[in-house]
């Protein structure tokens, strides 16, 4: 009797998780992104012209990069997801963790559009490919900052005292924030205490963990300068904000918003053509229009006010752009968090 | 002459639409025991809050020893309760509890210690005061409810039918400790219930009350023997009724059987009270209702009838017998004659000076 | 013998166990299943990962985190900020619950009350963290009433400071003690504060000595309960910290989530669960204490 009631509740469970799959494998693609309008943008740039071609569903699995990494981490034996979209940085974690899968440019034609600098690889294979940069630049309130800075020094001017915001490591573009800074400061790249002991001398209004957070700084007049995503920039701008967005003479740190094919995944020709439908002129086209991401496909042209946007400000290109190398960022990140907690975050 | 230890003049309370005392007077003295008897909603409980403090009347006064407690908060006043849920502390051991109300009025720790001891002896419970209330029985817990109460030795105690939750056998017990202790301590008692035997067996003086308002007070003899109104005959024991109507010459007829039997005894006049038809009623207590062996039986108002039931209650026979239209009742010692059965022809009767008359229609 | 002929079921107990359990079983096997998880099983991986350091095991995580005065300065902040939110939300959760339980007699206004007091739950940090920089910010709602009405003469700082965290903190967690300290004293029978105004006890000693005592297991579970969830709280502290105050959730978060060494963090995790519980089982023992006497 009892052994029979427990075979029922058995038999039952496994029903119960073998619908918990997608029911529909074949018609559908699940696909990692941000939320926001970063995942709107996905959606109307790639996942619907997609759609369109091939007829398969696209099923978005929102996340941060972070999180995004973790549930590859936990899925890596069966992954539900097929395609994921991670930041720099991040991705070069994932591909350690090795839950990518490589690219072959056989399946991906358009992979051949994409700028080198874009086309990242791992052992000869391509783990994952950019769809466009972003960087953190000069972000002010044009109403308060009368005259546009042009020096990541101008952070320092008396007037923005206590109303300047700065990423904090939680953030991820916290740690290159400082290489970067230590970079342009002409400071020795294995000593960062001087650029630590310059930090300290800057009265800011926070530190931001998330780009939201740098964004209702910015909204609610707590922080007036500093630094911020160019996505973020020029969406609070485009809100009728007055929101500015510069490209100092030292230039911007820069990173992108990358496609990874999931290794492993049962569907991984269609997650090919997915990528390959985000590689075409078209969609980077339209995530330059939409989030203003540098384009990692060459020969996108895009209008004069979107190009004015765009993270490497006016008449520059993708060569503008500090791109550091996030293998060195990631090894040094536990050493600069633990430094920026005991020297920065605290009273 | 002193004034009166508890004094209560026209007391009103509303409850929203409800009128749960509708002018209420009482007075009580010195180490009376009193019983508010009556069905439930009939507004005792409400005058034993309003007394106590708990309550407080839309109108009227309420004094005691001839000081007007009526705006007093309860912890101001002279007297103590006892609730009908003991409502002990369940946060404190037993001693505790009774220590309570001595400690509240500024006597040291050991003397309230001591004082509590001798409150527990009281209630012969001396070994359980290092005990918490849920270790105790009920009837135990009523006794400490009991102890903590009269611990500070008041004037006046209240109690809110606080057998009621005990079995039979204990409660008939209770009751005759709870009277002793009364007399023992000559603290007077005002006790509400619902059982009328308990309100005759101890109480000097019952207060009948119905619908908020007190129809009759007087002791257990007075208000069984001479009910004042309908309602206290009805309520108070069993009753035969005997519909009445006046004869025109200031005297009554009342319906015995086929039969209009002249009355001349004391009754109360036509009034607010005998309705349009200036009705009365008599009432007959089952054991004046006697089965009689001839119908001329000297001194007795007879009539014959025919027994519809026979009930035996132990010590007791009640003999439903039908006359005419009613159904009279018939109580008597002893177990029933053997050739008493349904449907013996039977004669009834009573001497004309046991029936008691009253104002208004027969009970239905 | 009588009662077992007529199988009377007191009588049996020894039978009636097992097939109770055995009953029982199925029932207890979801929970059990949920128990083992989604906290044993995480529990153990925090622990095992922290016990390892370059691939042996080794106590040296925990030599990082606890020989290092950084650390136990940031404890100290962490402790100090739940010690003072526990305080705050007690001192302001403890007369709104009597409001609410005691005082007010319409049952829609308490259930509007009780909504309105669960709210903050619903919302979202981003939301949150915006409403905060609105109400606490330097050109916020608070700083320019009390400039307004010249109580201060230029802005006082709220965000970034551990009086910024509190405030957000409290906020939160208020409906914990409320709801606590409501249950319990719903459940206080009213006829024991009658009892004891009966016995002499103004409303105040009444408080004190009877409500307050029966109620004290209430708001010690509320007590455990908001400075656990102040002591281990990320997010608030994350929004209102500005970055500047470091609490050890913030350690934990960035070990896990930026830095990706998990043998640390796990390490951070397991003190901050330590220390915690110790503190939580000093209150629990003082509230015991404090419950048996009279």
């Amino acid at each position: 009797m009892t052994s029979l009631r427990a075979a029922t509740c058995c038999a039952a469970l496994m029903a119960g998780a073998a619908f918990a799959q997608p029911a529909a494998a074949q018609t559908s693609l699940t696909v990692a992104w941000y939320g926001g309008n970063w995942g709107e943008a996905f959606r109307a740039c790639v996942a619907e012209p997609f759609t369109k071609a091939t007829g398969i569903k696209v099923v978005p699995e929102i996340g941060t990069s972070t999180v995004t990494l973790a549930k590859l981490q936990q899925q890596k034996a069966a992954p539900t997801i097929d395609v994921a979209w991670m930041d720099g940085g991040i991705s070069e974690l994932a591909q350690a963790a090795g839950v990518t899968g490589a690219i072959d440019p056989q399946a991906v034609p358009n992979l051949a559009k994409v700028s080198p600098e874009a086309v990242y690889k791992a052992d000869g294979a391509v783990f994952a490919v950019g769809t466009g940069y972003y960087s953190l630049g000069l972000t002010y309130n044009t109403q308060k900052v009368k005259t546009p800075p042009t020096s990541w020094n101008d952070l320092w001017n008396p007037e923005f005292a206590g109303a300047v915001t700065i990423p904090s490591p939680a953030n991820s573009s916290g740690v290159p924030f400082i290489l970067f800074l230590n970079k342009i400061w002409g400071n020795p790249a294995n000593d960062l205490s001087k650029t630590f002991a310059k930090l300290k001398t800057l009265d800011t209004a926070l530190y931001f963990d998330s780009s939201g957070a740098a964004s209702n700084a910015y909204q609610s007049g707590e922080a007036i300068i500093g630094a911020h995503f160019s996505v973020g920039a020029w969406d609070l701008a485009d809100k009728g904000l007055p929101i500015g967005f510069a490209v100092p003479k030292e230039g911007v740190w820069a990173t992108d918003a990358r496609l990874h094919l999931v290794k492993g995944t049962p569907r991984a020709a269609e997650a090919a053509r997915f990528i390959d439908t985000a590689l075409t002129p078209q969609a980077s086209a339209c995530l330059a229009e939409k989030l203003y991401l540098g384009p990692s496909v060459q020969g996108v042209s895009v209008a004069p006010d979107i190009e004015r946007k765009l993270p490497w400000g006016v008449g520059g290109s993708v060569r503008n752009l500090q791109l550091f190398n996030w293998a060195d960022i990631n090894r040094d990140r536990g050493a600069i968090t633990d430094a920026w907690n005991r020297e920065l975050a605290r009273q | 002459m002193p004034p009166a230890l508890l004094s209560i003049r026209d007391l009103g309370k509303r409850f929203g639409g409800f009128h749960a005392l509708k002018g209420v007077s009482l007075e009580v003295e010195h180490g009376e025991f009193i019983a508010l008897l009556g069905p439930s909603g009939c507004g005792k409980t409400t005058l034993l809050r309003c007394i106590a403090g708990f309550l407080t009347p839309d109108s009227g006064d309420i004094r005691i020893g001839g000081d007007s407690v009526t705006r007093l908060p309860p912890h101001r006043r002279p007297l103590n309760t006892v609730f009908q849920n003991y409502a002990l502390f369940p946060h404190m051991s037993v001693l505790d509890n009774i220590a309570y109300g001595p400690r509240r009025h500024g006597v040291p720790r050991g003397e309230a210690a001591e004082r509590a001891a001798q409150a527990l002896q009281l209630v012969g419970l001396e070994a359980l005061g290092a005990r918490y209330p849920r270790e105790l029985s009920g009837g135990q817990q009523q006794r400490v409810a009991l102890a903590r109460a009269v611990v500070n030795r008041p004037k006046l105690l209240l109690l809110d039918e606080p057998l009621s939750a005990l079995d039979m056998k204990l409660r008939k017990r209770m009751q005759i400790e709870l009277k002793h202790l009364q007399e023992k301590l000559g603290i007077a008692f005002v006790f509400v219930t619902h059982d009328q035997e308990e309100a005759m067996s101890m109480a000097d003086r019952i207060v009948v009350m119905n619908r908020g308002l007190i129809e009759q007070v007087g002791s257990g003899t007075a208000v069984y023997a001479t009910p004042a109104t309908r309602f206290v005959a009805e309520f108070i024991g069993e009753a035969n009724f005997l519909p009445g109507a006046a004869d025109g010459d200031g005297g009554l007829r009342l319906a015995f059987g086929t039969a209009a039997v002249p009355y001349s005894g004391p009754h109360p006049a036509p009034g607010p009270g005998t309705g349009a038809g200036g009705s009365r009623t008599g009432v007959l207590r089952p054991e004046h209702l006697e089965l009689l062996d001839r119908a001329d039986a000297p001194g007795f108002l007879t009539e014959r009838g025919i027994v519809e039931d026979v009930i035996n209650t132990g010590g007791q026979t009640l003999v439903m017998v039908r006359v005419g239209d009613a159904l009279l009742a018939s109580r008597r010692l002893g177990m029933p004659g053997a050739g008493l059965g349904r449907g013996t022809q039977v004669v009834v009767g009573f001497r004309p000076e046991h029936l008691h008359v009253v104002a208004g229609e027969p009970v239905p | 013998m009588t009662a077992a002929l007529t199988g009377d079921p007191a009588t049996v107990p020894a039978a009636a166990p097992p097939t109770a359990l055995r009953r029982a079983l199925p029932l207890l096997a979801a929970p059990v299943a949920f128990f083992v998880a989604f906290f044993a099983v995480p529990m153990v991986v925090v622990l095992s990962s922290s016990l390892m350091a370059g691939g042996a095991p080794s106590l040296a995580n925990y030599a990082r985190v606890l020989l290092d005065q950084y650390h136990w300065d940031v404890l100290a902040v962490t402790f100090r900020i739940a010690a003072l939110t526990t305080l705050a939300v007690t001192l302001l959760g403890y007369p709104l619950a009597y409001y609410l339980v005691r005082v007010v007699s319409s049952n829609a206004l308490r259930r509007g009350c009780v909504i309105l007091l669960l709210l903050p739950l619903f919302t979202s940090n981003i939301v949150r963290s915006f409403g905060w920089m609105i109400l606490l910010g330097r050109n916020g709602l608070v700083n320019d009433t009390l400039v307004g009405i010249g109580l201060l003469e230029r802005p006082i700082r709220f965000l970034g400071t551990e009086t910024g965290i509190v405030i957000g903190l409290v906020y939160i967690l208020l409906p914990f003690i409320v709801l606590a300290v409501g249950n319990a004293l719903a459940t206080v029978d009213p006829t024991l504060e009658e009892a004891s105004a009966d016995l002499g006890s103004s409303p105040f000693t009444t408080f004190w000595t009877v409500t307050f005592p029966l109620c004290l297991p209430g708001l010690i579970a509320g007590v455990i309960m908001v400075f656990t969830l102040a002591a281990s709280a990320y997010v608030t502290p994350a929004l209102l910290s500005g970055g500047k105050i470091t609490v050890f959730p913030m350690l934990i978060f960035q070990q896990y989530s930026t830095v990706f060494d998990v043998h640390y963090g796990g390490a951070l995790s397991i003190t901050l669960l330590v220390f915690t519980l110790v503190l939580v089982a000093l209150a629990g023992r003082i509230g015991n204490g404090g419950g048996n006497r009279s």
